[in-house]
């Protein structure tokens, strides 16, 4: 549905260079990445409000050349929302209706459809969209760019301004608006819990540049690179050498620090090799001394010295330090696994990577 | 702490000072033009016919000066908020020149192109200007557009243009676009540029007595009036004449004050 290929664009001293890109139909495609990343600017290049300097992008068939799409229905949601203020909440939802032309009481129809679909019906009389709720205009924005049955739906940060509830509403909300109506979705985020609930496919993005493209998972478990990886996964990454690579049984010793993790084998890596080991804080296994060793977690034992504890909703990070690893590794442990464990700040717990949870990036 | 609150305070003293002497400067002009004025002259000087007639002539070209400064500055400043073209700080530049120029010089300009080989065709085949009601039209046009378009850029300027991008991907086109999601938008900063212009344009002197003259019961408007009453050492008629255009000033600011304050952003 869209294709992004080589594009440059600027905007004053700020520079898109060479981003490729595809987003197939029906696709949820998330653009995550720091502020000033890019990301809108990207879009809007995408969406033919910048000019590009080079490149092309297609979209649903249609090369777009500096002007915005018009052969395919596309909807916009900036990040304001851009609800027109001087139009009535009702107005401002069937203004898509009423510049093409669309038949009364299809509209109508679709009106109905929409406002349950978004539980929006109360809010339709309302003469000022002032006097709505962020969520509510959300709601409102969105529903008014589904009404004229977009094939793409652009958004641009549109759970920003939310607080935790009210955002995880929508995206439960903007899933299933997703299912009902096979829209293909190019969304930006900074935010990229939001991203990992939403996409399909993630796109990471900084200073200008696409730093890697995949699914969630391929994301957590693969991180291209160490922007990418500090950039999701933020703790836990190691300097570290490969000591030893065992083609034949596909597993690689790395040293990291004092230590001698074994991992399974990364394609590519050789000997002497410097790379940084990504370890995900939720593949960290905290042994219970009660039970016996599973053949996964026999490799990489280790005793972990619990510093501290973050409390999160469900679960705790536990900031804890290993002897021979320089820097706290995270752990990520369930409020009941913690409780079962009898744990607190201070305990010391033998823990164990998983060899195939490790990841390396070459240096 | 003590000589910093000391600072303090003097920037507080000096800051009410300038405000209330400034203040009380222009409320004694006002005042003593107001105890000036005979009670009777009020009378004499707004309900006879010549004055009627000024004063008609006055609304009228102001008016039609500021509808047509409307109309230009309107597009013009839309398209120099939101576009970027080869040369723009140039046409820029030339749109401000008759804010900064003096009205006489803008007026004498104006001449000087009318009495030109092609101005004088024009003149004489299409429309006079000329010692005309025409010219202070012209004239007062002239100055006010380009103040027009200056406060309307700062309006669309403010406009968010996501707005506009948003209609258009709903499916309106940039005419549609401009008419039902800008303009309501600018709603309120047009009028108070309207205001503003119109304003300006019934207190226009300079151009208008340039190009336009100030032939009583002709194109006579209320600066002329006031420029011939001194002239003619009429003292009382002037001050009321004065005193009429203090009035609609304040009016207008207040108007204007009130309307800036409710621009949708």
């Amino acid at each position: 549905m869209i294709e992004v290929r080589g594009l440059c664009a600027r905007f004053d001293s700020f520079r898109l260079e060479n981003v490729d890109l595809d987003v197939a139909e029906g696709e949820h495609f998330v653009l995550v990445g720091p502020s000033g990343a890019g990301k809108t600017l990207l879009t809007e290049a995408v969406l033919g409000l910048r000019r590009h300097s080079g490149g092309e992008v297609v979209v649903g068939g249609r090369v777009v050349r500096g002007e915005p799409i018009d052969s395919v229905p596309v909807s916009y949601v900036p990040q304001d929302l851009a609800v027109f203020p001087h139009l009535s909440v009702r107005d401002n939802v069937t203004f898509g209706a009423r510049a093409r032309g669309m038949d009364p009481h299809l509209a109508r129809c679709k009106l109905e459809e929409l406002s349950s679909l978004l539980n929006i019906g109360h809010l339709l009389d309302r003469r000022s969209p002032s006097t709505l709720s962020m969520g509510e205009r959300q709601r409102v924005a969105l529903a008014r760019a589904l009404f004229i049955e977009p094939r793409v739906l652009f958004l641009d940060e549109p759970f920003s301004s939310l607080d935790y509830y009210i955002k995880r509403q929508l995206i439960e909300k903007l899933r299933e608006i997703k299912e009902t109506l096979s829209v293909t979705v190019f969304q930006v985020t900074h935010d990229h819990e939001e991203a990992f609930m939403l996409a399909d496919r993630i796109g990471v993005m900084f200073e200008g540049r696409i730093a890697q493209v995949g699914t969630p998972s391929e994301l957590q478990r693969r991180p291209a690179t160490l922007g990418v990886a500090r950039f999701l996964l933020a703790q836990n990454i190691f300097d570290g050498e490969v000591v030893e690579v065992d083609p034949g049984s596909d597993r690689v010793k790395t040293r990291v620090g004092d230590l001698l993790f074994t991992s399974t084998a990364v394609n590519g890596l050789s000997r002497g090799q410097k790379v940084s080991v990504v370890i995900r804080p939720e593949e960290v296994h905290v042994i219970r001394p009660d039970r016996p060793l599973g053949p996964k977690v026999q490799e990489n034992l280790f005793t972990a010295h619990i510093d501290s504890r973050i409390p999160i909703p469900g679960a705790y990070i536990l900031v804890t330090h290993i002897e021979g690893l320089a820097g706290p590794v995270e752990i990520h442990l369930s409020s009941c696994a913690f409780d079962d464990l009898g744990l607190e700040s201070r305990s010391t717990v033998p823990v164990s990577l998983k060899a195939e949870s490790l990841w390396f990036i070459s240096r | 702490m003590r000589r910093k609150r000391a600072y303090n305070l003097s920037f507080s003293v000096f800051s009410w000072a300038v405000l209330g002497i400034l203040t009380a400067y222009i409320s004694v002009i006002i005042l003593t033009l107001l105890l000036r004025v005979e009670g009777s002259s009020y009378g004499d000087a707004l309900l006879s016919g010549r004055s009627l007639s000024t004063i008609r002539l006055s609304l009228i070209c102001a008016t039609i000066a500021s509808v047509l400064a409307l109309f230009f500055a309107v597009p013009i400043s839309y398209l120099l908020a939101r576009k970027s073209f080869p040369g723009k700080s140039l046409v820029d530049t030339l749109l401000d020149v008759p804010i900064v120029l003096s009205p006489v010089a803008l007026g004498t300009a104006l001449l000087v192109l009318l009495s030109s080989e092609p101005g004088k065709f024009f003149e004489d085949n299409i429309v006079s200007f000329t010692f005309a009601t025409r010219g202070i039209v012209l004239a007062q046009f002239s100055i006010v557009v380009a103040l027009a378009i200056r406060s309307l850029k700062a309006v669309f300027e403010q406009i968010d243009p996501r707005y506009e991008d948003v209609a258009y991907f709903l499916g309106s086109n940039r005419w549609r676009t401009f008419l039902t999601v800008t303009l309501p938008l600018a709603r309120s900063g047009i009028v108070a540029s309207f205001i503003l212009a119109w304003a300006r344009a019934i207190g226009e002197f300079g151009a208008t007595i340039t190009v336009a003259g100030a032939v009583r019961g002709k194109t006579e408007t209320i600066p002329s009036a006031i420029y011939l009453g001194l002239a003619d050492v009429d003292i009382q008629e002037t001050l009321v004449y004065v005193l009429l255009l203090i009035s609609v000033a304040v009016t207008l600011l207040l108007a204007v004050r009130l309307l800036t304050a409710r621009v949708v952003r």
